[in-house]
């Protein structure tokens, strides 16, 4: 590494965090939590027309104790029924123009659902020994509803039929309250109501691969793109007058792998900048179970393999690169390059789930997933035993000196070609010579 | 390391060879350049010379033979003394003048501040004063080829490597370039560079080497060329019917204006000859055996039935087969 490593490398790492590419890239991760936190606290807090509905009792027996139950246990004023973040309300079948006659009463509901004048209605109809609830909406995501009806109508039905049994209607509501559930979080910090963060944490290893990944694609095209531009503007021919084929590459590849560097501080900064602006006790649930993930070890890992896993296919896109002459030209070549890069992207949630499978064990051994499915596995539980980490790191390392070699071959042959890009058998018979 | 002697060889070929493919693009080309001296480098398009220049700057490697460039061996060492103007014009095009000469300048091993000092002098002296911060694309193609030429020189090369340095520029601009040229070599520089007009090759260059398709045809000062070839080229004043003298068996080409040809005869053929078979057909009123310029040396040269070699003298070797 000497002074024209050096310069080279300034260069490159200056004229990236100029691109818009990069001031993208940083903007994304502040972007990708607008979206995914904003928005929907965006929709909670505009309040919305609560939705109507009725419900339709053909036996006769529950239509009038299971609104009541219904209106008492989950009502707000103006028979309100707040579900999540929609109010429905409800509207007594009297106060609607229905015809007397039972069926015919279903089918006025249906065309007033059809013309949009009632949201929804159930309909309970006695069937063989029980009873059947049929719920029509505009709207079949609204099942939280739906659910909330028929276990307050199991519940009516039973204490309608328990109560001349056991004497009190009190008694048997009683006996059909069940138990509470509550989910409890154990971490290594104690134990925590199930929320966000640890919602967040589950989702950790998953968010910082696709991350990785997009910090290394960014890069490499990058890499991709100003080498064909050198290349066809001459300036390699200038560059290599005055320094060494392995400097150049070498520069390049190290001035791109600290705007990489440059580009993941700044989304931590963002991350914690945004925390800091926004007073959204959500989102520091959020970033709080994302850092959580991260102990020594997995920072280590995050920095030893992006590097890794950048400067391998960094080398690729260089070589690939120089032997181009137009993007066009080149789309060709990158096509098996990115299909190997697109695989750890497909199994990323699999292996999230499944860390030890022997699919995800192998996979982050194999050199050119390693740095997506061994930072894929790392902050998940169970974490990859010591051995197989150093294994990968190992491998990782022959490949990426291996890659980094073979393409400083092809760069010096291929940087100063004109012309027709060579076939794959030919670059390959330069990456493989000697020397 | 220390400056070269004058005199010194600042430049060795020794049979060098580079094929691409089954394209033979230089095929055992030797010469040596003194240090001090201007080298022109002639040839037609496609004859050799933008990659011999690659080699000696060592951004290609020969397939066999030897280079020897400032009696040096380490090839970063070289580097720092040599300046690079290739045939295309390399620049990054979003950077600013200022900052792209001294980029170069920093990679030939100049501090950061000496090179902005030195580019800014170059640019005022080449009048581009007022375009230090201007991004290279919004110089004019006359002004990108002087800021080359900047970042060729910036660092006080021992040896300039000047690729068609004259292409593309205005009589003005060839004018700024010719005097940076004539002032490199009175600073004792040692200058090779390739061009295909020969009158910047007859004005510039101490001694010229042409190459025609991968091979040396012609190598030695400009003086010792043209005698050399000074039997060759005759020229007459006459009346009468000149028609039949292209005709004639040991007449390689007649070049007419008005009464006045230029006739350029065969080898081996005394202007004797001619000026036998001319008495009785025609009135000559002059028979001048003159030198050829080297414009008519290089047509000759490179025609397509030529393939001889000649010494460093300029005298010929080996006639064509």
């Amino acid at each position: 590494m000497n002074a024209r490593t050096w310069l080279i490398g300034l260069r490159e790492y200056l004229a990236f965090v100029r691109t818009k590419t990069f001031i993208l890239s940083v903007l994304m991760l502040p972007l990708i939590f607008a979206l995914a936190f904003g928005l929907p606290a965006l929709m909670e807090s505009a309040p919305k027309p609560p939705r109507s509905f009725t419900i339709l009792d053909l036996t006769g027996r529950y239509g009038e104790a299971l609104s009541e139950q219904l209106l008492a246990r989950h009502g707000t004023p103006g028979r309100i029924v707040p579900i999540e973040m929609r109010a429905y309300r409800w509207v007594p079948p009297a106060e609607l123009p229905l015809p007397p006659e039972a069926e015919a009463r279903a089918d006025a509901l249906r065309e007033m659902a059809m013309a949009d004048e009632i949201f929804a209605y159930f309909v309970v109809r006695a069937e063989g020994e029980g009873y059947r609830l049929d719920f029509y909406t505009q709207d079949p995501s609204a099942e939280r509803l739906a659910r909330l009806v028929r276990g307050i109508l199991d519940e009516t039905i039973a204490v309608d039929r328990l109560a001349p049994l056991v004497g009190e209607a009190e008694t048997v509501r009683r006996a059909l309250r069940g138990a509470t559930l509550e989910v409890h979080a154990v971490t290594k910090e104690g134990v925590q109501v199930s929320g966000a963060a640890q919602v967040a944490r589950a989702y950790a290893p998953i968010a910082f691969v696709y991350l990785l990944w997009i910090a290394i694609l960014s890069m490499s095209s990058h890499l991709l793109t100003s080498t064909i531009e050198e290349k066809t503007s001459r300036i390699a021919e200038v560059i290599l007058s005055s320094a060494a084929p392995s400097e150049f590459l070498g520069g390049k590849l190290l001035g791109l792998a600290g705007a990489g560097l440059t580009m993941i501080a700044c989304w931590i900064l963002t991350a914690m900048a945004i925390t800091t602006v926004v007073p959204s006790p959500l989102l520091k649930q959020v970033f709080s179970g994302l850092g959580s993930a991260f102990d020594p070890l997995t920072i280590l890992g995050f920095l030893v393999f992006f590097l890794l896993g950048f400067f391998f296919y960094a080398a690729l896109h260089l070589a690939i690169g120089s032997v181009c002459n137009t993007i066009r030209e080149a789309q060709s070549l990158m096509q098996p390059v990115m299909i190997v890069m697109m695989i750890p992207l497909f199994l990323m949630v699999y292996v999230a789930n499944n860390p030890d499978h022997i699919v995800a064990v192998l996979g982050s051994l194999f050199p050119p997933f390693t740095p997506f499915l061994m930072m894929n596995r790392i902050p998940a539980n169970p974490a990859p035993p010591l051995w197989q980490i150093l294994l990968a790191a190992g491998l990782m390392v022959l490949a990426t000196w291996g890659v980094v070699r073979a393409a400083a071959k092809v760069f010096r042959i291929g940087i100063l070609m004109y012309g027709k890009p060579p076939a794959l058998r030919e670059i390959l018979r330069w990456a493989r010579e000697r020397g | 390391m220390s400056p070269l002697l004058p005199g010194a060889p600042a430049l060795e070929l020794h049979e060098v060879r580079k094929v691409f493919g089954s394209h033979v693009a230089v095929d055992g080309l030797s010469v040596v350049v003194p240090a001090g001296t201007v080298y022109g480098f002639i040839g037609p398009n496609g004859a050799g010379k933008t990659t011999t220049l690659r080699m000696i700057v060592d951004i290609i490697r020969p397939d066999s033979g030897t280079i020897r460039v400032l009696g040096g061996d380490d090839p970063a060492e070289i580097r720092r003394r040599i300046g690079y103007l290739p045939e295309e014009r390399g620049m990054y095009k979003k950077m600013r003048a200022l900052d792209f000469v001294a980029y170069i300048g920093t990679l030939k091993g100049m501090s950061s501040g000496a090179a902005r000092a030195r580019g800014a002098e170059w640019m005022e002296r080449f009048g581009l004063g007022a375009w230090q911060s201007a991004a290279v694309d919004a110089l004019s193609k006359g002004m990108q080829q002087k800021l080359q030429f900047i970042a060729t020189v910036l660092h006080d090369p021992e040896l300039l490597i000047l690729d068609e340095p004259f292409s593309g520029l205005d009589p003005v601009n060839i004018e700024v370039m010719t005097e940076a040229v004539m002032d490199a070599r009175r600073e004792g520089r040692t200058v090779i560079f390739s061009t295909h007009m020969m009158e910047h090759a007859e004005r510039l260059s101490d001694a010229i080497f042409m190459i025609h398709r991968g091979r040396k045809v012609l190598d030695g000062p400009v003086s010792a060329i043209k005698s050399s070839r000074a039997r060759r080229a005759i020229r007459l004043t006459c009346y009468g019917e000149s028609g039949f003298v292209k005709e004639l068996p040991f007449v390689e080409r007649v070049r007419e204006q008005g009464t006045d040809l230029e006739v350029f005869l065969r080898e081996e053929v005394s202007p004797q000859a001619l000026l036998e078979a001319l008495v009785g057909r025609l009135e000559v009123a002059r028979f001048d055996v003159s030198e050829p310029s080297l414009y008519d040396i290089f047509l000759a040269e490179a025609s397509p039935d030529r393939g001889r070699r000649f010494a460093a003298d300029g005298t010929l070797v080996e006639a064509a087969p």
